[in-house]
């Protein structure tokens, strides 16, 4: 079934509510919740709808609308095929199960920050949220090189503002941290993007692959990746993950995660899928790094006392996991990396939204005060347990079926002549995953119960349920991968020479 | 005949002793009769060059030079008035008093 | 031969998987009935694998499922069964064993906090253990092992609270463990183990192109050869794949985290420490030997580095037997003695397995005694355990040295305890001696000497500590003081029953013994032929001379003996006394040390990888994340502050200095436009 403009509507419908918040928000205060949940949840049928027909064969969808004409000639278009749904649904979904979680946690924050009579603050958060969600789901979906950029930024600005308003501890100086290092990913992106455009005189992204002159191309791919790999938080570039992971306020802390790991999707599409020659010269260097980011990550992680800090510094490790596939630049490995990502965001959404409900009840961040909270909050606990197995890539969540297919891909570009080493190194440090997400089990939820607990009671069910679908998801895409891959496959395969 | 030069260089020189003085004097009179001898050194020139030409005498600097005699009697008339507050302000003609704008 | 019952398998696995949650979704109403309906589930699987039992193969294999998902580039994992005898036999023994100790546990977890919890991975336990035995392809067996270890997670650490009495470890003042830890402790090694054996199972795929076992089996002498082409890569396969069933069956180096999972309730110990999880090792490495065997023996040329992977499960395997049996003889804990006396059995297994390949003549023996000894061994040891709860439950306490019991007051318990015990040993005509003997026969087949002499040895070993334990519970004379308030007496019905059967069970097979290990010798040599590709000729059972027969009865008999007298005069008939034995001799005092502190192995992976690991903690955040951190967020900054400060200088708000900045300025330009000519 064909809604028309399916895809427009999904970028504007958002758009526009955001817009009429402002003015009746007031009135609705923190109901304003649902608004956004509805509207997310309307935008994610629209694109289970082009899923479905996706799935059962039917090509790839595409939207365009003509949007300069006079001095450039660019259009503003939509790409929906297997590789690009997948992660707009699923970014879109975490949006919306974040959109519920957040009333609850806002209502505590704004609480916390301004006072109990300020509604209007509602009335911004979910307005710049609503944003926020367009900005990822049109990076995810555009064809237009200018086009992604404005989603990128758009993606960018409205986190910049929440993190501002309604952060943690210092939040000025690490919301404008944050601002800064992200807009200068964006920016070497924008050099890259201009470099293309003086290749190949159109911003398309098809274009990409006309690009005819190497060294052209090498810049453009290099200030490309350098743009990304900034705003993925690789090592060397990550230090401004944990602060600003670490004090943003956790309803939107999965979504940040999502920036973070959407420059896998990106790094495919262009530089995987359009200039794979030039790309090539960079595999080795990117897996090196990403082998280094996961160890030097995971080490981090491990070294973390503050609970949410500690699935900050997780992400870098689990977004070098989907730069480690990319890098391997076979099939099966971006192909993992790709479907690892989907599962990563997956879990890490519910990993902070247990790290925000253990805050919003208990009002400690310091694991060393923290203890025994299984037995007043068993289904957060189970919760936490759930997510941990999706990083850790515990079968039947999907974070098993992304992590194996993505390391037949390492293994396959390690090859049999360097006896597997750096293959072998990769699929050991996944073992420090399990150390750094069920030691925080023992140490929050298992034990003795911390003095100053007695207290606390379960988290409202409209801060557990979304979380609970999410983690439903990932149970499905953990035993039907097929979901999935009948999806991401045959694209991945055929952007492959 | 006198040649167009010489009388650029003596503008030049006056506009060099008015610089000289902008640069070396403290006392705020002392730097208003050096701000008067460089706006006479930017007339002079305007007048020379005007007349360069032997028997035409262009009528648009000649205006231009009236203008600015009026000016300057305008600039040093609100430069007095500024000095007279500062000296009531500071107590001294010292110009390095006024230094609030510096950085 | 097609399956009579084309379902069952598919139930076998399904129902308890099923059944894991049915307790939730039963009305609240109905009390402790729900947890009676996980035990029906558990039954009705038991149903299914005995069904499964009619069909068992005589022709090799049947393999029923089809296709799962796709991988990119055509390539595609399927979901399936596999059903040979291998596979029916153990899930036979995992669902018979599973459903008795369901049954106990219903008594014995009443009152216990958590129950919902516990049933939950009890059942879910069971579905990935019979997942993995019955599939067909690795993925589907990885996410059966996967499920078994996280179940083993939830349920070592099911009391969760770390309350002072579920502490295990000690007497002071020895250190203690909370069973939280103790679950982490076994998830984490355990799953160093699968992340190597990740490893080799990919690196097989990539070199044979497929996961699923007929495909591998049949296919076996092309991609075999194709990876010998590469030296060393055999044998880091096989290394990666071998470290995922040491890891799971708690061999060394990965056996440090069995005596800690002692930390569960008893049940579980007994159904998933003694029973089934820990054998799912044994069961891999059976499910691969074949491949390896071809490799080396019927593969032309034949690939001499398979033979690393028979050498290695082998050593290790006698070994740990050796080490963990040394442990148990100084155990002080009931379950500790009992999860020593697993690994050992269970390294006995291994060495079975191992010296099966080393040489034609002893394939058939050591993989048919291995497997049978695999069964017994769950049997009795699974008594044993049930028994440990009981024991523990009446007398309050962990030690043995606390349990003071009276075989006229629990006659059955200690009957039910003594046969398990027996049987343990190997004395005939129990179970455990067909099949321990076998195992030391297959040793001499092969040509293996010294590892006859290692596991001759630790039968030795073994009947001193099971006789040590059971004197020291049942028999330790009226002079000793009984404890107050224990519940003496037999326990209910519901609890007696299940390791009552297991032990008359003993009894029965070890009274068929011979007829029960031949039936299941033609089984597999059926499989050897019809599956694995290894025909008769490349499986010599070499006919052995009834001299060459009745070697190892007569040395294990030996060896029992060797054990058993010091053990009977120092515990049962007390005419030994061994804390003065210890006062006089320095060195067997210096030996009790070494051994309990499990040959202080425990205390170098606690220094070397845990302590050193929490000791970066520290550094990483501070010095090197702060560093950077410093360098970037700070240092820039910084250094763009410092510039701009600096430049500020440059407007001072003095007069004099701005006409200078002039004159500067026209300078220039007067050089730049009259000397040099620029415009």
């Amino acid at each position: 079934m064909q809604v028309p403009y399916a895809m427009l509507q999904v970028i504007l419908a958002p758009v526009l509510v955001a817009f009429l918040t402002v003015f009746f928000g007031k009135y609705l205060g923190k109901k304003l919740g649902w608004v956004a949940f509805g509207v997310l949840a309307y935008t994610s049928l629209l694109m289970i709808n082009i899923g479905i027909d996706l799935w059962n064969g039917l090509g790839p969808f595409y939207e365009e609308y003509r949007w300069s004409t006079s001095l450039f000639d660019m259009k503003f278009g939509f790409l929906a095929d297997g590789l690009s749904l997948p992660v707009a649904l699923i970014m879109n979904m975490i949006c919306a199960a974040c959109a519920l979680y957040s009333i609850h946690y806002m209502e505590h924050r704004i609480e916390q920050l301004f006072g109990k009579e300020e509604k209007g603050m509602y009335t911004v958060y979910f307005s710049i949220y609503l944003l926020f969600a367009v900005g990822l789901v049109g990076v995810a979906l555009s064809t237009n090189l200018i086009q992604m950029y404005v989603f990128v930024e758009l993606a960018l600005i409205p986190s910049y503002i929440m993190i501002d308003l309604f952060g943690y501890v210092d939040r000025h100086r690490i919301a404008m941290m944050y601002f800064i290092w992200n807009h200068i990913g964006a920016a070497m992106f924008l050099v890259g993007i201009a470099l293309a455009f003086v290749g190949t005189g159109s911003f398309e992204i098809t274009a990409l692959r006309n690009l005819s002159n190497a060294s052209l191309g090498f810049w453009v791919c290099f200030f490309v990746l350098i743009g990304w790999l900034v705003k993925m938080a690789t090592f060397g570039f990550h230090v401004w993950l944990p602060y600003a992971h670490g004090e943003h306020p956790t309803s939107i802390a999965a979504i940040i995660a999502t920036i973070v790991g959407l420059g896998n999707y990106v790094i495919v599409r262009l530089l995987y899928g359009e200039m794979l020659e030039s790309f090539r010269i960079f595999g080795t260097p990117l897996l090196v790094l990403a082998i280094i980011t996961i160890i030097y990550g995971g080490f981090l992680t491990l070294a973390q006392d503050d609970f949410k800090r500690l699935y900050a510094c997780s992400t870098i490790s689990q977004t070098a996991y989907s730069i480690l596939g990319i890098a391997t630049l076979t099939t099966m490995g971006v192909a993992g990396g790709v479907f690892y990502f989907l599962s990563h965001i997956l879990g890490k959404c519910v990993l902070f939204s247990i790290a925000g409900i253990v805050l919003c009840q208990t009002g400690i961040r310091d694991m060393r005060n923290l203890g025994g909270l299984a037995r007043k909050m068993p289904l957060t606990a189970t919760l936490c347990i759930l997510g941990s197995m999706v990083l850790s890539a515990f079968p039947p969540l999907s974070g098993f079926q992304g992590e194996w297919i993505m390391f037949v891909g390492v293994f396959q570009e390690a090859g049999a002549s360097t006896g597997f080493t750096v293959a072998i190194v990769a699929i050991f440090a996944t073992f420090l995953t399990v150390a750094y997400t069920f030691w925080p089990i023992l140490r929050v939820f298992f034990g003795p119960l911390a003095p100053g607990l007695e207290n606390v009671k379960e988290a409202p069910l409209s801060m557990v349920l979304p979380l609970f679908v999410l983690m439903l998801i990932a149970f499905i895409m953990g035993i039907y991968p097929e979901s999935v891959m009948r999806l991401i496959g045959p694209v991945v395969s055929s952007m492959a020479p | 005949m006198i040649e167009t030069a010489h009388y650029l260089i003596f503008s030049f020189t006056l506009y060099m002793i008015g610089v000289y003085c902008l640069v070396t004097k403290r006392n705020m009179i002392r730097l208003l009769l050096g701000i008067e001898i460089l706006i006479n050194a930017a007339n002079f020139n305007f007048v020379s060059l005007a007349s360069s030409i032997p028997g035409l005498i262009d009528p648009l600097a000649m205006s231009i030079v009236t203008v600015s005699i009026g000016l300057a009697a305008s600039v040093s008339a609100v430069a007095v008035i500024i000095i007279v507050y500062a000296y009531r302000h500071y107590g001294t003609l010292d110009v390095r008093m006024l230094k609030r704008l510096k950085g | 031969m097609s399956l009579t019952y084309g379902f069952a398998p598919w139930l076998c696995w399904a129902l308890p998987t099923i059944g894991s949650v049915i307790h939730f979704v039963l009305p609240k109403g109905l009390g402790r009935a729900r947890y009676a309906a996980v035990v029906l589930f558990s039954f009705m699987s038991w149903v299914m694998a005995l069904l499964m039992l009619s069909s068992i193969p005589t022709h090799g294999y049947e393999e029923l499922g089809g296709f799962w998902f796709s991988l990119p580039e055509g390539a595609s994992v399927g979901i399936g069964i596999l059903l040979d005898s291998l596979s029916i036999i153990l899930a036979n023994l995992v669902a018979f064993l599973s459903f008795l100790i369901l049954v106990y546990s219903f008594k014995y977890m009443e009152g216990e906090p958590g129950e919902n919890r516990y049933w939950f991975f009890m059942s879910l336990f069971i579905g990935g253990m019979l997942m993995l035995i019955l599939a067909n392809n690795f993925i589907f067996f990885f996410i059966g092992w996967k499920i078994v270890g996280l179940c083993s997670f939830g349920l070592i650490g099911h009391y969760y609270t770390d309350d002072r009495k579920y502490w295990i470890g000690g007497p002071p003042p020895h250190p203690f463990q909370k069973p939280s830890r103790c679950g982490l402790k076994a998830l984490l090694v355990t799953t160093f183990g699968d992340v190597a054996l990740l490893g080799g199972i990919i690196i097989i795929y990539l070199y044979s192109g497929t996961f699923n076992y007929v495909e591998l089996y049949e296919t076996a002498g092309v991609w075999l050869s194709k990876m010998s082409e590469t030296p060393g890569i055999l044998t880091i396969t096989t290394l990666l794949l071998l470290a995922g069933p040491f890891a799971k069956s708690a061999q060394f180096p990965f056996h440090e985290w069995l005596p800690e999972a002692m930390a569960g309730p008893t049940p579980v110990s007994a159904l998933i420490h003694a029973a089934t999880m820990v054998k799912a090792g044994v069961y891999f490495v059976a499910r691969v030997l074949p491949i390896f065997y071809f490799a080396a023996w019927v593969a032309t040329p034949a690939i001499q580095e398979a033979l690393v992977f028979f050498v290695v499960v082998a050593a290790v395997g006698g070994f740990t037997a050796f080490l963990a049996g040394t442990q148990a003889m100084v155990a002080l804990e009931l379950k500790k003695a009992l999860a020593y006396s697993t690994m050992s059995v269970i390294g006995y297994m291994m060495l079975s397995l191992g010296v099966a390949g080393m040489s034609p003549a002893a394939l058939v023996e050591g993989f048919t005694s291995g497997i049978f000894h695999l069964i017994n061994h769950g049997i009795f040891k699974a008594a044993l355990f049930l028994c440990a709860g009981v024991l523990i439950h009446a007398s309050h306490s962990i030690y043995i040295t606390d349990m003071n019991f009276s075989s006229k007051e629990m006659k059955f318990t200690w009957a039910f305890m003594w046969i398990a015990s027996l049987a343990l040993i190997g004395v005939p005509p129990l179970s455990g001696f067909w099949s321990k003997d076998g195992i030391l026969l297959s040793c001499l087949e092969s040509g293996q000497f010294a590892l006859f002499l290692l596991a001759a040895l630790t039968v030795a070993v073994t009947s001193f500590y099971t006789i040590r334990f059971m004197g020291i519970m049942f028999h330790k004379g009226h002079s000793v003081e009984k404890a107050h308030g224990d519940h003496k007496g037999e326990p209910s019905i519901l609890m007696l029953l299940p390791y009552g059967i297991l032990a008359v069970l003993t009894v029965g097979i070890g009274l068929i013994g011979p007829w029960v290990k031949e039936s299941i010798q033609e089984l597999f040599k059926d499989q050897f032929y019809a599956l694995h590709m290894i025909s008769a000729e490349h499986s010599v059972h070499a006919s052995v001379s009834p001299i060459a027969e009745a070697v190892p009865i007569a040395v294990s008999l030996a060896m029992i003996a060797v054990g058993a007298l010091p053990a009977y005069r120092a515990y049962i008939s007390h005419k030994l006394d061994v804390s003065r034995i210890l006062k006089r001799y320095e060195i067997l005092r210096g030996l009790h040390v070494f051994l309990w502190n499990r040959w202080y192995i425990d205390a170098f992976f606690n220094k070397v990888f845990v302590n050193s690991v929490l000791a970066s903690r520290e550094p990483t955040a501070k010095y090197i994340e702060g560093g950077i951190d410093l360098a970037l967020n700070v240092g820039i900054p910084r250094i763009f502050s410092g510039i701009n400060n600096n430049i500020r200088k440059l407007q001072t708000g003095i007069l004099s200095v701005n006409m200078l900045y002039i004159l500067g300025f026209m300078l220039i330009l007067i050089i730049a436009f009259l000397v040099l000519g620029v415009l």
